[in-house]
């Protein structure tokens, strides 16, 4: 009855499997084989059914790690997990996203390896830790499996992370994880944060592009004008350095007739 | 609805599908990117505006679900948000000082 709480299996079954099990120990332990072969073969025989089941474990296995991607780091975690904080004391609330551990920077971990218990997985959950100046700078793909922080990371020096880790509203947050915490990246600015739709008035603002053909003829207009007074200027530009050329030339032959040329010029250099 | 499967469309999605199908519903509520929503506490669809007679500009993000927003101003490095746009540049200025040594 006692075995069977475990497995799930009729008493005959299970009597069964032990009759099996104990005949094939008995032979186990009184079967020999000897077997003679030069040790280069033995080698080569190790070597080749380590890369046969090398090859077989990396084209089946699932990788399972999730990926965290700043725009300016990339980084993966065990589980996707963020967190909201209201901070009392900026009277406002930021985006905490946990990542890294055992896992160094683009490594993935196969399901086994992360859910190994007392494993090396359970040392280093959380290592990482972005903080975002705005929940909404964090971004969610593929139903969380990655995740994608909109905004540069940077890395805070020690006392910048002990400092924060101080704060009441972390403390009360995350007090007990902040142990095992090793690196603390604050995102404050984002060059690509978009939402799911834009209206076009303000893509067009932002993008300073026309919406419509009216919009598209007056920034023709507006090209043409700048063309315009761009070339009228290089014009100038142009023709005050052959003044400047033909000025040099004479003062350096010292000739009177060319020295007429530019009469009103030479005058005021003169002076 | 229209015929075709529009998954931005604001309207409720039908439910059901036909066998061996994605009902649109499905879609809809996997589809997309998603920014956080700290007051829904979850990955929530967004619509952006600018507002341009505050200076400087903000972008004005604002979560689907809830009506919860949040103001950007637009800088040179990128969007900041609002609330926080003060303690960046203290920031700055501080991590120049460690730099600097002063």
């Amino acid at each position: 009855m006692g075995l069977n709480k475990y497995v799930k299996a009729t008493p005959s079954q299970v009597a069964t499997m032990m009759i099996i099990g104990i005949g094939l120990a008995l032979t186990a332990l009184t079967f020999q084989v000897g077997i003679r072969m030069p040790w280069l073969v033995f080698l080569a025989f190790i070597f080749g059914s380590g890369t046969a089941g090398y090859y077989l474990f990396v084209v089946g296995v699932k990788f399972y790690s999730f990926l965290v991607v700043t725009e300016n780091y990339r980084t993966t975690t065990f589980h996707p997990r963020v967190k909201v904080v209201w901070d009392e004391g900026w009277k406002t609330h930021l985006g905490l996203v946990f990542a890294g551990g055992y896992n160094s920077p683009g490594k993935l971990l196969s399901w086994p390896d992360i859910e190994k218990p007392g494993g090396m997985a359970k040392r280093g959950k959380v290592a990482e830790l972005f903080v975002t100046a705005d929940p909404f700078m964090i971004e969610s793909v593929a139903n969380t499996r990655f995740l994608v922080i909109r905004g540069k990371s940077r890395e805070c020096n020690h006392w910048e992370t002990a400092a924060f880790f101080k704060r009441p509203s972390i403390q009360a947050a995350i007090g007990d994880e902040v142990d095992g915490i090793k690196r603390l990246y604050w995102v404050m600015s984002s060059t690509s944060l978009h939402p799911d739709d834009v209206s076009p008035e303000s893509l067009a603002s932002v993008m300073r592009g026309p919406s419509d053909l009216d919009d598209l003829a007056s920034l023709f207009q507006r090209w043409q004008a700048e063309y315009r007074m761009t070339n009228e200027q290089e014009e100038e530009r142009v023709m005050r350095g052959l003044h400047n050329i033909e000025k040099s030339r004479s003062g350096r032959s010292k000739a009177p007739a060319q020295v007429t040329v530019h009469e009103g010029k030479e005058e005021s250099t003169d002076e | 609805m229209s015929s075709g499967l529009d998954v931005f469309d604001e309207a409720p999605v039908a439910s059901g599908a036909e066998s061996g199908m994605l009902s649109e519903g499905h879609v809809y509520q996997h589809s997309g990117h998603r920014l956080l929503c700290r007051t829904c506490n979850d990955f929530q669809r967004t619509k952006a505006e600018l507002v341009a007679d505050v200076t400087p500009p903000v972008l004005r993000i604002t979560c689907k679900t809830c009506g919860t927003y949040s103001d950007f101003e637009l800088r040179k490095m990128g969007v900041i948000p609002k609330l926080f746009s003060e303690r960046v540049r203290r920031f700055s200025f501080s991590r120049a000082k460690q730099v600097l040594g002063g």
